[in-house]
């Protein structure tokens, strides 16, 4: 059934993805900064190093899925922001999508999926780092589709809002008060709650089934209703 | 005396700008990696600033901040272009790419900030693209770049709008100038290019940069006073036609 290489496969969503690629009967593989000992190939990268991007999905193989999570956050005013912090988020969340896909060894009839955000969207405080890096994903989807369409390869992007995760819950503060943190972030979305991990990964998996084989260059956003909510 | 900042003032854009700006009775701050010009009877400074790198920028705001105090609005215009494949995509060229036509947004923004905060209904102005939205085969570095943009300029109006500063940013089409014409007219001969540009447009028709310089200074005054987090498409109606 072939592989999918997945990178941050060991994150929140990136491992709730290994799981459902795996149900549905492919392999995955999780290239990650920590290991996801569930993952069928489990290989340490950072996906900023070109030398082990190219390292690690020549050790995969010929995919016919890759997906693209891997990504960091991070806070601050635009005045008080480091040069060197704004150059480390669109070097992971940026060119580390673009290197996952040069060097991806991908099948005709297969599928990448990049990992955007609904930040690409809306105007927040605090977060313009992000906000930038996400909507350069989306352009960056929308250019490769072009580029990959010929190969018979889609190339799409999912936009989930706030996901119950360790990343979440970093971003939205201290252990101590996640709980009061998770309810205020479900009430930020029409559904009242945050998505489960599993709930992004379900939309990662059907764009990358045949079930989308007449989608390309789209944005699929699992929001929960976040960008309809006023 | 309102001041304005333009960077890539010495590019086709850039100079119908500052042109633009000059007209309407602003003091010009223009920058570009090679020295730019002052339009002729127009009051300011031009300074040679490669903008990707922070001490470059910081350094020219301080220049800026010596001589005028203040800001009342910024536009980004700077960008360069790459053609390459994903899959042919140097890292360095790439790296150039975001650090040129993004992190030079956020570096201008980064020192801009406290400089627009004194200014009067003070406004910036990004120069985004079509580009942001298309399926491009040769160039993805400049859609990502483009795209970016975009979410810069979403993000920044958010963190900005409380303290008064509106963040927009203008989305051309093809521009009779600069590297598109440059690039066009490498692929294409006079008569493929005429016919190309006609179809791409409902328009019929390339955009002059004084097209795209009206609609630079109509969003930085105070006419878009409740405008902001905006993309203004200034491209003859090619996102419409198919």
């Amino acid at each position: 059934m072939g592989w999918i290489a997945i990178t941050g496969g060991a994150g929140g969503i990136g491992r709730a993805l290994v799981r459902a690629v795996q149900d549905a009967g492919w392999r995955a593989a999780s290239i990650d900064l920590k290991e996801n000992l569930g993952a069928d190939l489990t290989l340490v990268a950072d996906v900023t190093e070109e030398a082990a991007v190219a390292a690690a999905l020549t050790r995969i193989g010929p995919v016919v899925g890759l997906v693209s999570i891997a990504g960091i956050g991070a806070h601050g005013r635009v005045e008080d922001f480091s040069w060197a912090d704004w150059q480390r988020v669109m070097a992971v969340n940026v060119t580390g999508a673009m290197l996952s896909m040069k060097h991806a060894q991908m099948q005709p009839g297969g599928a990448i999926v990049l990992t955007a955000s609904i930040s690409a969207h809306v105007a927040t405080e605090g977060s313009v780092a992000y906000h930038t890096s996400k909507g350069a994903v989306l352009g960056l989807m929308r250019a490769a589709c072009g580029e990959f369409a010929p190969l018979g390869v889609r190339v799409n992007a999912v936009s989930p809002g706030w996901v119950d995760t360790p990343f979440t819950q970093q971003t939205l503060g201290n252990p101590a008060d996640s709980a009061t943190a998770s309810v205020a972030a479900g009430e930020k979305n029409l559904l009242g709650r945050m998505a489960h991990p599993e709930e992004v990964a379900e939309a990662m998996l059907f764009l990358l089934s045949d079930a989308a084989s007449f989608i390309t260059g789209t944005e699929l956003v699992v929001d929960g209703g976040y960008m309809r909510k006023h | 005396m309102r001041v304005v900042l333009i960077t890539g003032a010495a590019g086709d854009i850039g100079a119908a700008t500052a042109e633009a700006f000059g007209k309407a009775g602003f003091s010009l701050a223009l920058l570009d990696r090679r020295d730019p010009s002052l339009p002729a009877g127009c009051d300011g400074v031009t300074l040679a600033c490669e903008l990707e790198y922070p001490e470059a920028v910081a350094a020219a705001f301080g220049e800026l901040e010596a001589r005028f105090g203040r800001l009342d609005a910024l536009i980004n215009i700077a960008g360069i272009n790459h053609r390459a494949g994903v899959r042919q995509m140097q890292l360095a060229d790439w790296n150039r790419m975001l650090k040129v036509n993004v992190g030079a947004m956020f570096l201008t923004a980064k020192y801009g900030v406290p400089l627009l905060e004194r200014g009067q209904t003070p406004a910036i102005v990004n120069m985004a693209s079509i580009s942001g939205y298309v399926a491009s085969a040769d160039y993805p570095a400049y859609v990502t770049t483009k795209a970016a943009v975009e979410s810069l300029t979403w993000g920044l109006a958010g963190e900005l709008g409380a303290r008064g500063i509106r963040v927009n940013a203008v989305a051309p089409g093809w521009v009779a100038a600069g590297f598109t014409r440059a690039a066009l007219e490498t692929a294409l001969d006079p008569a493929t290019l005429q016919d190309a540009a006609r179809r791409a447009h409902v328009l019929g028709r390339m955009a002059e940069p004084e097209e795209i310089a009206k609609a630079i200074l109509w969003l930085a005054s105070p006419k878009a006073s409740f405008v902001t987090g905006e993309t203004l498409f200034v491209d003859g109606g090619l996102m419409r036609v198919h």
